[in-house]
């Protein structure tokens, strides 16, 4: 167990479209946690084993005893060869994603004998297959860790427990997903995956502004005071009674400010309008708060420091004047963006992206489509949340294929 | 397999060579290193004439320190101790090509 040094460093980043890469901060380490805590102790999270090459294990199979798998068993080469032309397997459930969402939903697929397969990412959207949890270092919210786990390594155990059970991983991207015609298809440069149903899981990324000072590397303050997430890093020691700056007039905005005002000794509210989106009991709440000072007509356009963000230039859109403001930390309070696009439009998404899904259940606008997680959670964006909706999708789609077998 | 320099001297007798040199900075906690790494390895399998090595920045932070990483990860390319080029983040086509070019 390695203790990682106090002198310690920020978390990753999440990426600008061209580059993937974590910031290392000198100072103070955000932590993703609601509490107070400050242990400083961490277990090092496990290195991934060098290749992620899918292994063909027969399932360790439970005792269960469904006989769900029929006919058309997956075609699965012992042999995977790594010819560039597409390699096509067969499968009853294809996951595409590889968060809490898809891992629950790998688990619970092949217990039930559907032998999955599932394509967990080569950092597509700029993040490590994993998701959103291996940005960040301790969680401390999710269940069955009271000592809290380090994100990267919460990721390594989701994975091993599904290929445990006889999940198939490939770490690569889709790039295409065909619903028109039955079997399915999904696609990854290096193969095709013909399946019975699938299971959407690939989550939603923080939304940043691009500005000076607001990128990795270099002059950039991400995850060196800039973050995407004043809940998982506001508590963070550099954030200790200091000027803090949210960006967005929603809700989330809102409520993160509200949150901040915990740690900080000032928190500003910076919206690019003069009327906030948010609801009107939070942004009474936000309004009454003595700690937060509302910058309407404002925009930030720079962000400056040194090791760490000291101040933000801000701009006000009405006069044109730009002045600077104290701020240790800046966040992104302005939405998020559901990782859909890559399906163009065969799903029904709603405005934002958020794939729609029946109400109390992950069934999309395609029979035998299910979408887990955060790409069709707009409002909990937990891991727990995730891992939730992943398994009731693996549920859906067990029920799904049982009744295409009785026809 | 890249070996892992685990000092600061290691450090600076590998970079010391007249043949080309990358080295990989990386931390144990940075899933973009994690997900470049094999891509890493497999690159440095393929060309022989570079010399490839691995920095894990909490472990040999001297190291670390002296090569001003502020990103992981970092590919930093030396020859005869000099640093002649650099790649911060986990693109597999500029790693590729970075090596093709100092081949």
């Amino acid at each position: 167990m390695l203790r990682l040094p106090r002198v310690v460093r920020s978390l990753c980043a999440f990426a600008s479209a061209s580059t993937s890469s974590c910031m290392g901060a000198r100072l103070s380490r955000p932590r993703r946690t609601l509490s107070n805590s400050a242990t400083g102790t961490a277990t090092a999270a496990s290195v991934a084993s060098a290749t992620h090459a899918a292994s063909n294990t027969a399932s360790s199979s439970s005792a269960s005893s469904r006989s769900l798998s029929t006919s058309s068993t997956a075609a699965n080469n012992a042999n995977t060869t790594n010819d560039a032309m597409a390699e096509e397997l067969r499968t009853k459930v294809c996951i595409i994603g590889s968060g809490p969402a898809g891992h629950t939903a790998a688990i619970y697929a092949a217990r039930a004998e559907l032998k999955p397969i599932m394509f967990e990412g080569f950092l597509a959207n700029d993040v490590a297959a994993g998701g959103q949890l291996t940005t960040t270092t301790d969680v401390e919210n999710f269940p069955g860790f009271p000592e809290g786990v380090l994100g990267a390594e919460i990721c390594e155990r989701f994975r091993k427990q599904s290929e445990r059970f006889g999940t198939q991983i490939f770490t690569e991207t889709v790039t295409k997903v065909d619903t028109t015609a039955r079997p399915f298809k999904v696609q990854s440069k290096d193969r095709t995956v013909v399946a019975d149903t699938i299971i959407i899981a690939t989550g939603a990324v923080a939304k940043r502004l691009h500005f000076p000072g607001s990128g990795e590397g270099e002059g950039g303050f991400w995850q060196r005071g800039i973050s995407a997430c004043a809940v998982c890093d506001g508590a963070a020691p550099i954030f200790r009674n200091k000027p803090l700056v949210v960006i967005g007039g929603g809700d989330s905005a809102m409520e993160e400010a509200t949150f901040l005002t915990k740690y900080a000794s000032k928190v500003y509210i910076v919206h690019r309008r003069d009327e906030l989106r948010a609801s009107k009991i939070m942004q009474h709440r936000a309004m009454s708060n003595p700690k937060i000072e509302f910058l309407y007509s404002s925009e930030v356009v720079e962000a400056k420091g040194d090791d760490l963000l000291r101040s933000v230039m801000v701009k006000d859109k009405k006069t044109g004047e730009t002045r600077e403001v104290e701020a240790n930390g800046l966040f992104f309070a302005i939405g998020h963006k559901p990782a859909s696009d890559f399906l163009e439009g065969q799903l029904e998404t709603d405005t934002d992206g958020y794939i729609v899904t029946k109400p109390g259940t992950t069934q999309t606008s395609v029979e035998g489509v299910f979408a887990a997680g955060d790409v069709q959670d707009k409002k909990w964006r937990q891991a727990v949340t995730a891992a939730g909706t992943g398994c009731m999708a693996a549920l859906e789609a067990e029920h799904y294929l049982a009744a295409m077998n009785d026809q | 397999m890249p070996a892992y320099l685990k000092t600061l001297d290691d450090f600076k007798k590998a970079i010391a060579e007249d043949s080309v040199v990358i080295i990989d900075f990386t931390a144990s906690w940075c899933g973009p290193c994690r997900m470049i790494g094999p891509v890493f390895e497999k690159l440095a399998g393929q060309y022989g004439t570079i010399k490839c090595f691995k920095v894990d920045v909490d472990e040999n932070s001297d190291a670390a320190g002296e090569a001003q990483i502020r990103a992981m990860p970092t590919f930093k390319v030396y020859k005869a101790g000099k640093q002649i080029d650099e790649l911060m983040g986990a693109s597999a086509e500029k790693l590729e090509a970075m090596f093709k070019k100092y081949a």
